[in-house]
């Protein structure tokens, strides 16, 4: 195009080819702008860290990523305890969670008894429980899962209980035109509707989760990432704390992204999922 | 019941809503009947109560005074067997399902077995001419076919009567029309039993074997008008003179306006 098409600068036509060249670049501005921050991030890091002179405290880029290299084996070996841990938590949640939205949802006696008890629960700073349950259950799993799913549990209970709810009045309206009974209600309609909550409540636990996994492991630490983080601060090993705070970055961004997508599969009805699939929600 | 029963009858029948702002009366003494393989329209200004006339048919909720009867019983008290068919003025789909399995539903929850509800849906969806989108997602439809698999949901139990809430009212002028003539073709082959609400007269008129015309609340029946038009409706009939002439008479009933205020308010306009 460039070669064949000459014109005039400041005239019309270049001025539709500079704005097309515009658009053409923006396909690739979501992946290249992040990426230019994260080096300018690391920059900022390397210039700070030296101006800082405390590599006990921050260390530098290269270090850092020196004794991730050394040390892969530790750091791989720890961040799949603190995952262990975590997916206990989560599993935890999902499972009381289900099972309470559906018994409140169902029966408007247990929901008018219990509902406003576990909102109270919530004003509680659950990671101050964790002294605690480690002192009541011990420094093994038990504790630090118990604790990860202290803190995932309320939203996704939350959120279940909005998708069995939120149903379309109108569609309420055909199950009673075809007389479906409140089970046949709950099977077929209320708990293919929660489905797409439920999955967007999993993914806000699964990073609660995780923080509850570390609080944890910083209360009942010889294992896993969080011990690791503290250890190297108590050590004034900084590389370390920063290693084991980078891997435990990765990993939750790659749980949360296998668990978008796991989303995505099981309900392709979602509107995230649909705007996602480049589709428009049809009003 | 008998094949003799009437399939539906507003008998005297009131309804009245009480909410935080006091009370309001929707309905005030209405009495018709729709016969045996009738098409019944009902017209009339917002909240005149025609979509309470539809939910006091279906059974969702009972009358305040009077009675209403599906196939000689209480509406309210219709069980499993006396099967109703409904139709939203939103298609009404369940996201979750694909197209044919939208249409299986009714079927299901009366615990047919899968093929057969299967080869059911199939028929339905290839006379709305929907066959090769059995599979689709409901997304992935247009508003108005969107709105024929409701229709398929809506016949897939063979039900004698049909209860219609403006179902075209989201579509599009020439969409609108499609499915006037599509719905004028299924119900003349089927000889279905339907109570349709629209706001549209002409669609009434055109669709009709008898209009009912209500006031503005409380909704009370103030006209009823034969719709003479020969069957089959064609494309042709939306123009015929006739139907012009019986819309006049169902917006003169509508409005409450006599023929000369009828001509003042065209002047006025002119």
């Amino acid at each position: 195009m460039d070669g064949v098409v000459t014109t005039q600068p400041g005239s019309p036509l270049s001025r539709i080819e500079r704005s097309r060249r515009l658009v053409r670049g923006r396909r690739y501005r979501p992946l290249v702008l992040p990426i230019v921050s994260l080096v300018l991030g690391v920059v900022t890091w390397e210039g700070v860290a030296r101006w800082y002179a405390r590599p006990y405290l921050l260390p530098t880029p290269p270090s850092v990523m020196r004794f991730l290299a050394a040390h892969a084996h530790l750091l791989f070996a720890q961040s799949v305890n603190t995952l262990k841990v975590t997916f206990i938590g989560l599993a935890l949640s999902i499972g009381v969670s289900g099972v309470v939205a559906v018994f409140m949802v169902a029966f408007a006696p247990i929901r008018e008894a219990l509902y406003p008890l576990v909102v109270a629960t919530q004003i509680v700073p659950k990671v101050a429980l964790a002294p605690l349950i480690v002192a009541i259950f011990g420094f093994g799993v038990t504790s630090k899962a118990l604790i990860a799913f202290l803190v995932a549990f309320f939203p996704l209970m939350v959120t279940t209980v909005q998708g069995l709810v939120n149903l379309d009045p109108a569609l309420v309206e055909l199950m009673g035109v075809l007389r479906a009974s409140p089970l046949t209600v709950m099977r077929k309609a209320r708990l293919p509707n929660a489905l797409p909550y439920f999955m967007d409540g999993v993914k806000i636990s699964f990073t609660l989760a995780l923080i509850g996994a570390i609080v944890g492991e910083f209360q009942a630490g010889t294992q896993g990432l969080g011990y690791l983080l503290q250890s190297g601060i108590s050590n004034l090993q900084s590389p370390l704390s920063y290693a084991a705070l980078l891997v435990l970055t990765v990993e939750g961004l790659v749980v949360y992204w296998l668990l978008e997508l796991i989303g995505q599969v099981l309900v392709p009805w979602s509107a995230s999922a649909r705007a996602s699939a480049g589709r428009q929600e049809r009003a | 019941m008998t094949a003799q029963a009437t399939p539906l009858e507003f008998d005297g029948v009131g309804r009245v809503f009480t909410s935080a702002e006091g009370r309001i009366v929707a309905l005030e003494d209405v009495s018709f009947v729709v016969r045996s393989g009738e098409f019944v329209s009902v017209v009339g200004p917002s909240g005149c109560g025609k979509s309470t006339l539809l939910r006091l048919a279906a059974g969702l909720i009972a009358p305040s005074t009077g009675r209403v009867f599906v196939e000689g019983n209480a509406a309210a008290a219709r069980s499993k067997q006396t099967s109703l068919g409904m139709v939203f003025q939103a298609p009404v789909l369940m996201p979750w399902r694909s197209v044919i399995r939208n249409v299986v539903l009714p079927m299901e929850l009366r615990g047919w077995d899968r093929a057969r509800a299967q080869t059911r849906a199939r028929e339905l969806l290839e006379i709305a001419g929907l066959t090769g989108f059995e599979n689709h997602r409901v997304w992935q439809l247009s508003g108005g076919m969107q709105q024929r698999v409701a229709i398929c949901r809506a016949l897939a139990l063979d039900p004698e009567i049909i209860l219609m809430d403006e179902p075209f009212g989201a579509l599009d002028a020439l969409t609108r029309e499609d499915m006037n003539l599509y719905l004028a073709r299924l119900t003349e082959a089927s000889r279905k039993s339907v109570l349709f609400v629209t706001h549209s007269i002409s669609e009434a008129v055109f669709l009709s074997d008898r209009v009912v015309v209500m006031s503005a609340r409380p909704g009370r029946l103030i006209d009823t008008v034969e719709v003479t038009l020969p069957r089959p409706r064609l494309k042709e009939t939306q123009f015929a003179p006739e139907l012009g002439a019986l819309s006049e008479r169902v917006y003169r009933g509508v409005t409450g306006k006599s023929d000369s205020e009828i001509a003042n308010s065209i002047r006025e306009l002119a």
